[in-house]
């Protein structure tokens, strides 16, 4: 394939410049060669006038000479001339100069008359010879004879007029060639001067309604976009500098257009989320007024039966009471109901992990709902597929999540079987819950809003089996503060299964206990100047990391900041793309969040220059924006991304899934190399331990210097008296064992240096840990001096009491 | 003696009104949604009728619509019951064709002076 260069302005304009340029030359060499033949016409005149000069000349000399030679030839014959010395000198010196006369028409000679002219010489030669004769021998009358000379004289005439008439012809034969050259390079001189003007005046002309039509298009898109019309495409007719800057033009509109798409998606999401809210209180404030409307009225009726009638119906009384007790307890779970939700949707609804045995809570709840399922002649049953995993989670959470979910399925089930099946994916380590009746289910209009705030199938079903209607949006906020999912499937008059998936170790959380001053910090309501002062920075060594904020909007940065504090990380800040690209190569922040929407240079422009150079590209990028850009983002190169406005919780399992240094601790390992050390550092890792491992007395020591451990691990291979060693200097004291014993024979070398124990200045605080993969006699154990729950057993088919220390850790 | 039809599908709420308002003397009959209503309005002409609008089947707004649509029934007095309090909801409930409305919980002597107010008008 031959790629055919582009047609751009500029090389349109050097073609044309080129082209004129090269027609001017030829027209001048054209000229130039029609003026030289000109010329060598004038010259051919000149010669032909001088050599028919030249030939008068000579004839006359010669008929002269001949004259005299007849003139001495006579007086001769009188007999009594004697020629002088001088007279004889003079005539051959004529003789002389008459040659010298005829070799002038040497340069005369045209290619056509060479013959004539050589025969010329020759004829001359001869009469020469006859006359010089002539006067050599006059004085002793030894003159050849006058006829012959004049024999030869007539002859030499005869081939000078003959070589005279040659000549004419040749000049004018010549001249004439050189006439019709002159016409001819007269006449192309003449075409390409025209043609030159043409080309000229054309490629002019083009050129200029070319850029005009490309120029006037240009404005008239400009116009449009600028009026509004953002939409609009300038047709890309060229492929130069004007479709470039077309193209350019169009790319522009279609940002400023995508632009205007994401503030107005942005502003129909804020009214959306506005009017939720309205609808919210509204619904709020009917679901409160209809207890209360019982419990005042209630009220208000046995106040009157005492005040009037004097005799109370007990039995009444105690009916009406009974009703304001339940209005009231209806009440307090919507309070209860609505405080969960807006402590969800702040993002202030704490998660507290523990170990806990999902099944036992489970089995626990089906005996309190008992009673309730055999009211509504209900079966309850569980079934489990194997041995579920303990769960490392927010226990009451759970417990709330499935009470609710057994109350639903009670409470919308007669004469049926509510099943609950609890299986285990060992493969993505989550614990699956489905919760299935064969209750009244639902229509598959009312399944897509079960999780809506204050929407029950509709309003008579409220009536009919109360509940406020938040349960259930509840239950799918807690699923998902749980790390796992919630899902729903349902057919009217068949039942509805819930599906709940949880992860057996759900990410580690940070306490989240807010005061109340705090709270109004984080919902952005309080962002005065004094509170940010009173922010307390993360010391450099304790932080996760150091992350770096880029984001226009300054109440943004600093809400974020302040999650990034709370969750122990070092916030850089940036308030443009600029800056922040700046910041990010100077400071090599360990993770970047970026708002997508900024002035000037925005966040798509951002990212590309973050992750084309050379000295960011490692730096994860996390966006962040009101749309969900989160495809398209990564495509581009983001690690994350992270939707607004921000949730903190969210935003801290990205940060900790992407952070490299993001570690839960370090831990040191001794250990002699075996296949359970090799298992028992992946779990570590896996665990998001960073691990350092050491074999010899010295290398324990090293390591401790470097960096102290958070958690120690000893043993798994190592001979148990090394063990009692390593754990004696650990925790200094003296030991009697000499210190230079090898811990192995094979793989462990002591380090002879008397002063190892000396050199572990400060005391280990990190828990020690000693790891068999056997468990240890009794004997053993007690001369270990530890704890009992710091002696565990580590092999590949138990790792249990392993991540039971990691989860507590 | 006046006779007052109760529209209220809330179990709690129309026993409660019933009795307080039969302690006025006046006659009660209850309906639980909007069908229910229009049934008894037909058959018994009450003088009055006291209206919830969240109703089942029917609701309260298209319960009044369709009796502000029938002669007989264009101008008996109705008295929307409502726990919506918002500003709009009055207006929506008037729009029906109530003639008064009141929230819940009800202010009993206000419901009592609105219905001496309709009767007497």
């Amino acid at each position: 394939m031959i790629s055919l260069p582009r047609l751009t302005l500029r090389l349109r304009l050097s073609i044309s410049i080129i082209a004129i340029v090269a027609l001017f030359t030829l027209t001048n060499l054209t000229y130039q060669l029609s003026s030289e033949n000109r010329n060598l016409r004038l010259d051919n005149l000149q010669n032909a006038v001088a050599s028919q000069l030249a030939t008068v000349t000579i004839r006359q000399l010669l008929e002269n000479q001949e004259k005299e030679i007849l003139v001495l030839d006579a007086l001769k014959d009188g007999g009594k001339e004697q020629l002088s010395e001088e007279e004889v000198e003079n005539g051959l010196s004529d003789l002389i100069s008459l040659q010298a006369e005829i070799s002038r028409l040497k340069p005369y000679v045209y290619a056509e008359t060479v013959d004539s002219y050589n025969t010329l010489l020759t004829g001359y030669d001869a009469l020469h010879d006859g006359w010089y004769r002539f006067y050599v021998g006059y004085n002793n009358n030894q003159t050849p004879s006058t006829v012959k000379i004049e024999r030869e004289f007539a002859n030499t005439m005869q081939l000078l007029s003959e070589f005279e008439s040659l000549e004419i012809l040749a000049a004018e034969q010549q001249t004439l060639d050189l006439q019709k050259t002159v016409r001819f390079t007269d006449r192309i001189t003449l075409t390409i001067y025209l043609f030159t003007i043409a080309l000229t005046v054309s490629l002019g002309y083009l050129l200029i309604r070319y850029t005009n039509r490309s120029l006037n298009e240009l404005n008239l898109g400009t116009v449009r976009i600028g009026g509004g019309d953002l939409k609009y495409h300038i047709p890309v007719n060229n492929d130069d500098e004007i479709g470039d800057l077309t193209i350019a033009f169009n790319e522009m509109s279609d940002k400023l257009s995508n632009a205007m798409a994401q503030v107005q998606q942005s502003k129909e999401k804020a009214d959306q989320a506005n009017r939720s809210k309205t609808n919210f209180l509204a619904n709020m404030s009917h679901e409160l007024r209809t207890p209360l409307n019982a419990i005042i009225g209630y009220s208000e009726m046995i106040i009157e039966d005492y005040r009037e009638e004097k005799a109370l119906d007990a039995e009444q009384a105690v009916e009406d009471l009974a009703r304001i007790l339940s209005s009231g307890r209806h009440l307090l779970q919507l309070i209860n109901d609505v405080l969960d939700l807006a402590k969800i949707e702040s993002g202030n609804m704490t998660v507290f992990n523990e170990t806990f045995d999902s099944v036992d809570i489970i089995e626990e709840l089906m005996s309190t709902m008992a009673p309730i399922a055999k009211k509504g002649d209900n079966l309850l049953v569980l079934e489990k597929s194997q041995d579920i995993p303990h769960l490392y989670n927010d226990a009451v959470k759970f417990r709330q999540l499935f009470l609710n979910l057994l109350s639903n399925a009670c409470k919308f089930t007669h004469n049926g079987k509510i099943t609950i099946l609890v299986t285990y994916n060992a493969k993505t380590r989550h614990a699956i819950y489905h919760v299935s009746d064969t209750g009244i289910g639902m229509t598959p209009s009312q399944l897509t809003r079960v999780f809506e705030a204050f929407v029950q199938a509709d309003s008579s079903t409220s009536k009919k089996y109360g509940g406020t209607g938040l349960g259930l949006s509840i239950c799918k906020q807690f699923v998902e503060l749980m790390d796992g999912s919630m899902d729903v499937t349902s057919a009217e008059d068949e039942g509805t299964t819930f599906t709940i998936v949880l992860p057996t170790r759900a990410p580690i959380q940070k306490s989240t206990d807010a005061i109340p001053a705090e709270n109004q910090q984080e919902l952005g309501l309080d962002l005065n100047a004094s509170s940010n002062n009173e922010m307390t920075t993360v010391a450099e060594e304790d932080a996760l990391g150091r992350v770096l904020v880029i984001d226009d909007d300054p109440e943004s940065r600093q809400l974020l900041l302040r999650h990034l504090e709370k969750e122990s990380y070092i916030g850089l800040e940036a308030s443009d793309a600029k800056q922040g690209i700046a910041i990010a190569n100077e400071q090599q922040p360990d993770l970047i969040l970026l708002d997508l929407m900024m002035p000037n240079i925005d966040g798509w422009t951002a990212l590309s220059v973050l992750k084309e150079s050379p000295s960011t590209r490692h730096i994860p990028v996390i966006l962040q924006s009101m749309l969900d850009e989160k495809n398209l983002g990564l495509d581009l190169g983001a690690a994350e991304f992270l939707p607004k406005p921000v949730d903190r919780q969210r935003m801290a399992t990205i940060l900790r899934h992407l952070n490299p240094q993001d570690r839960r601790g370090s831990a040191l390992l001794i250990a002699p190399e075996t296949e359970s050390r090799k298992l028992l550092l992946e779990e570590l890792a896996d665990e998001a331990w960073q691990c350092m491992v050491a074999t010899s007395m010295a290398q324990v020591i090293e390591r401790i210097q470097q960096k102290s451990p958070d958690i120690i691990f000893i043993g798994l291979g190592m001979p148990y008296d090394s063990v009692l060693e390593i754990l004696a200097m650990l925790s200094g004291k003296e030991t009697d064992a000499p210190t230079n014993r090898a811990i192995t024979n094979s793989v462990m070398i002591n380090n002879k240096d008397e002063d190892t124990v000396a050199r572990l200045s400060a005391p280990i605080t990190a828990p020690i840990y000693v790891v068999s993969e056997t468990p240890l006699g009794s004997s053993q154990s007690r001369r270990l001096d530890l704890p009992a729950d710091q002696i565990i057993h580590f092999n590949k088919d138990d790792k249990s009491s392993l991540e039971a220390i990691l989860n507590l850790s | 003696m006046t006779r007052i039809l109760l529209v209220e599908d809330n179990e709690m709420n129309r026993d409660m009104l019933t009795r307080r308002l039969e302690r006025k003397g006046f006659t009660i009959e209850a309906a639980g949604d909007g069908e229910e209503a229009l049934k008894k309005i037909a058959a018994s002409q009450p003088d009055l009728v006291l209206m919830d609008m969240n109703l089942p089947i029917l609701n309260g707004w298209a319960t009044c619509r369709e009796l502000r649509a029938n002669p007989a029934t264009q101008t008996l007095p109705i008295i929307a019951l409502t726990a919506h309090a918002m500003a709009e909801d009055e207006q929506k409930a008037r729009a029906a064709g109530c003639n008064d409305y009141t929230t819940k919980p009800i202010d009993f002597p206000l419901l009592l002076a609105k219905i001496d107010n309709l009767l007497t008008a």
